[in-house]
């Protein structure tokens, strides 16, 4: 059966369509993972525009965090003086991942330059992986103060004290995340997990659970306004095919979740990180081998 | 033909049958769209990555050609007719207009006939399969078959029914129908590009609402701790 995405512009197959969301979120479900930075590049395997493709992904994480933030929220697991610093950086970093895809369609470059991102982070996620499933787990990290970052001369202004996670930093420092995060979930349409969650653990020092709350908090507004953005100035969301995506990634999730609890974490972290450096290698055979047609329509002419 | 083909929410292209008669040896028949200005990006390699630089504005041809006939068009007719008429991908690249207009022509036109063809815009349908005639005496029947190419954009066509014999186009005739998106994707299309901002706000407040009422069914059947990254 086959539906007709209105804003991307093509004919594709609903339940190829709806199978992808429940593969993406079957992992999800498997491994805690988003998914984002998987479910995009296989949009694009399928023909969807790069540019539609990462903003509808971004729009399907809006619905995706929803459930989780709200229910960290209400078991008060959520910083919201960090999330709301996160956030005004995350809605600066989104208007400028925006204004950034706009210059680059104008350049005629947007789908190179979304691909090239992917390839990068693709790779280095896949590396992370494996290399952490096949090593020994890494000790208890060591006191504040002994650490090696904590040697770097860099004092960072603003410092204020943040109740809710215990832990006092510069008010700069989840602004800045924010910003970073906000620019890669409008040019990629991640949620931006992969980076927020290291970050607020190992550098910031927040406990596992508000980091968690936390960063879905951010992760929702961040989507929100990144969806709002990209819909207003580059025209590129396609609810249609956020929503059918969002319709298969949660049976997968919810699958997916369930049949973690049979399966060895460790050996599949390992298959999971193949399968990801596997979409990478094919997305730069896709940048480096020569094209079908050397002329290429420009998506929304 | 129907005369309006519609884009609805489940259109994947749309199985299609032409059929007329004839009294003449050979009949050709064509599809053609509007002639259109395209705005194409031209990909070149550098530092072994594929970019897009530099566009190439393409006119003078349709966005979508379609020819079906019995038998190569030049067993029936002569070059000069087939040029005339337009009646095969050769005689549209000599009607070709190509800006920049320093840029080797001839690899332009052939890429951009290639692409169209791999988009199944541009296709040759050629045997007695494809028109299939019956019935004898003065008037013969003929009928065709054929998928009519999801991506073909909305847009008016032409659909036009030559008549060959003596080498020459001895009679033809057309009928003109539409593609038009219809319904839930072309309400939609319209507010993303007509109110984008409100439509952006559209889809926040639906993936909020299908994110609380996923939160709902699943609490209800059994929550399996999902949370996304």
């Amino acid at each position: 059966m086959m539906i007709f995405l209105p804003v991307a512009g093509v004919s594709i197959n609903l339940f190829l369509l709806i199978g992808v969301g429940a593969v993406v979120g079957f992992l999800s479900g498997i491994f805690g993972v988003g998914g984002g930075f998987l479910m995009t590049p296989l949009l694009i395997m399928l023909g969807i525009n790069p540019m539609v493709a990462a903003a509808s992904d971004a729009n399907q994480i809006v619905a995706a965090s929803t459930s989780g933030a709200f229910a960290h929220y209400h078991d008060g697991n959520v910083d919201m003086k960090m999330g709301l610093l996160m956030l005004i950086g995350g809605v600066c970093g989104g208007g400028a991942g925006t204004f950034i895809i706009k210059a680059l369609r104008q350049s005629g470059n947007v789908d190179v330059v979304i691909r090239i991102c992917y390839v990068v982070l693709l790779t280095l996620v896949g590396i992370i992986m494996l290399v952490e499933s096949l090593t020994k787990p890494v000790k208890k990290s060591a006191p504040k103060g002994d650490r090696w970052i904590d040697r770097i001369p860099i004092h960072m202004p603003f410092e204020t004290r943040f109740e809710a996670s215990q832990v006092t930093a510069s008010a700069l420092s989840p602004v800045i995340l924010g910003v970073i995060v906000g620019i890669l979930a409008a040019i990629m349409g991640v949620g931006g997990g992969f980076l927020l969650i290291p970050t607020m653990v190992y550098l910031l020092r927040m406990p596992m659970k508000v980091v968690i709350g936390t960063s879905l908090f951010q992760m929702l507004f961040t989507a929100s306004a990144t969806t709002v953005m990209q819909a207003a100035v580059n025209h590129n969301v396609d609810l249609f095919l956020a929503l059918t995506l969002l319709i298969g990634s949660t049976v997968g999730a919810q699958i997916g979740t369930r049949v973690s609890r049979y399966l060895n974490g460790n050996q599949l972290k390992i298959l999971l990180a193949i399968l990801v450096l596997a979409i990478s290698v094919k997305m730069f055979l896709g940048l480096i081998a020569r094209p079908a047609h050397v002329l290429v329509q420009i998506w929304g002419h | 033909m129907p005369p309006v083909i519609k884009m609805g929410t489940f259109y994947g292209g749309a199985n299609l049958r032409i059929s007329g008669s004839t009294t003449a040896g050979a009949v050709i028949v064509t599809i053609a769209g509007e002639n259109t200005d395209e705005v194409l990006n031209r990909k070149v390699r550098v530092a072994g990555i594929w970019i897009n630089r530099g566009k190439v504005h393409v006119s003078g041809v349709p966005s979508l050609f379609l020819v079906f006939s019995n038998a190569a068009q030049a067993k029936f007719l002569s070059r000069k007719a087939i040029d005339e008429f337009q009646l095969d991908e050769e005689s549209l690249e000599s009607r070709m207009h190509i800006e920049p207009a320093d840029l080797d022509l001839l690899a332009i036109r052939s890429a951009f006939i290639t692409m169209k063809t791999r988009l199944k815009v541009y296709d040759s349908f050629v045997g007695d399969d494809i028109v299939k005639k019956t019935s004898g005496g003065e008037q013969t029947q003929y009928q065709i078959n054929f998928r009519w190419p999801k991506k073909a954009p909305a847009g008016t066509y032409t659909l036009k029914a030559y008549h060959c014999a003596n080498g020459k186009v001895a009679a033809s005739e057309q009928l003109e129908f539409k593609v038009v998106e219809e319904g839930f994707p072309a309400w939609m299309a319209g507010l993303a590009q007509n109110s984008p901002l409100l439509y952006g706000l559209l889809a926040v407040i639906t993936a909020l609402l299908v994110g609380v009422g996923i939160d709902f069914l699943a609490s209800r059947f059994g929550r399996a701790g999902v949370t996304s990254h």
